[in-house]
């Protein structure tokens, strides 16, 4: 872990990373969107990511400098959503059952679509910060 | 020579570079984390104590200020319990870094006139 002034590129890295991993989730649900045979059986269940907030690491006082700043976020977890998927009427289908009803995985793509966006705008913001403090460094070297 | 060098108004700068640089990092955790459930956004106070140190002391003080790590309550809560807001966050961010640059920019004028007049003498 970086000290000091470079240590705002690790968090925002942590954050890059952490929006990567949450838009390749969100991109194996969408490519799942119809699967209705998984691993564990039955229809495929949609997986979500969960983020959780890093506070060792940074601990240091310099110059009057507060302890603790937090350094990131990771994935702690990836979760699978275990509710029921609707049931669509394929009767030729081979997993359909005597009533000639398949079990559709639990996939909502509005609201993948929306989770991609927030993805996507927290990977941007990052970014921005990033540029910032990249910034903010080449005009210390100035001095 | 004293009056000429004025290290304690070099002291002011730099606490306001590392002042700009803490809370940068402060705000690039906030940013980090918009999307974890439960977060609250941290911030860095450093005004009140300034103006404080500034009254009682005057400029010696201001080497002993230390920065405080606040997590502001005020602001709306979404329904993950988390309370960052993307629009105040690159705000901040944006007028941090310029504050940083122009702190530096200060500090720099301030030794490139000591140079001038080291020429001059």
């Amino acid at each position: 872990m970086a000290e000091g002034a470079f240590s705002s590129f690790d968090i925002s890295a942590s954050g890059m990373s952490a929006e990567r991993l949450r838009m390749n989730v969100i991109a194996h649900n969408i490519a799942n969107i119809n699967t209705t045979r998984s691993a564990e059986g039955g229809p495929y269940k949609r997986r979500y990511v969960v983020f959780e907030e890093v506070l060792a690491g940074a601990q240091r006082e310099l110059s009057g400098m507060i302890r603790d700043v937090g350094s990131g976020v990771r994935v702690a977890d990836v979760g699978r959503d275990t509710s029921e998927g609707p049931k669509r009427y394929m009767p030729g289908h081979p997993d359909a059952d005597a009533d000639g009803m398949v079990r559709m995985p639990n996939v909502n793509p509005v609201m993948e679509m929306l989770d991609m966006m927030s993805a996507s705008r927290g990977y941007e913001a990052n970014v921005m910060a990033i540029s910032a403090a990249k910034q903010m460094i080449l005009k210390a070297l100035e001095i | 020579m004293k009056t000429l060098l004025q290290p304690e108004v070099l002291e002011l700068y730099t606490k306001m570079l590392d002042f700009t640089a803490v809370r940068h990092t402060v705000i690039a955790n906030n940013i980090a984390n918009v999307n974890t459930p439960g977060f609250r956004r941290s911030d860095v106070e450093f005004a009140d104590e300034l103006e404080r140190v500034l009254r009682d002391r005057g400029l010696k003080g201001v080497k002993d200020i230390r920065f405080r790590r606040t997590k502001p309550n005020e602001t709306a809560v979404r329904n993950d319990g988390n309370n960052v807001d993307m629009d105040v966050e690159m705000a901040v961010l944006a007028e941090n870094a310029l504050l940083y640059q122009v702190y530096a920019q200060l500090l720099a004028r301030r030794f490139r006139n000591l140079q001038e007049i080291l020429r001059e003498a």
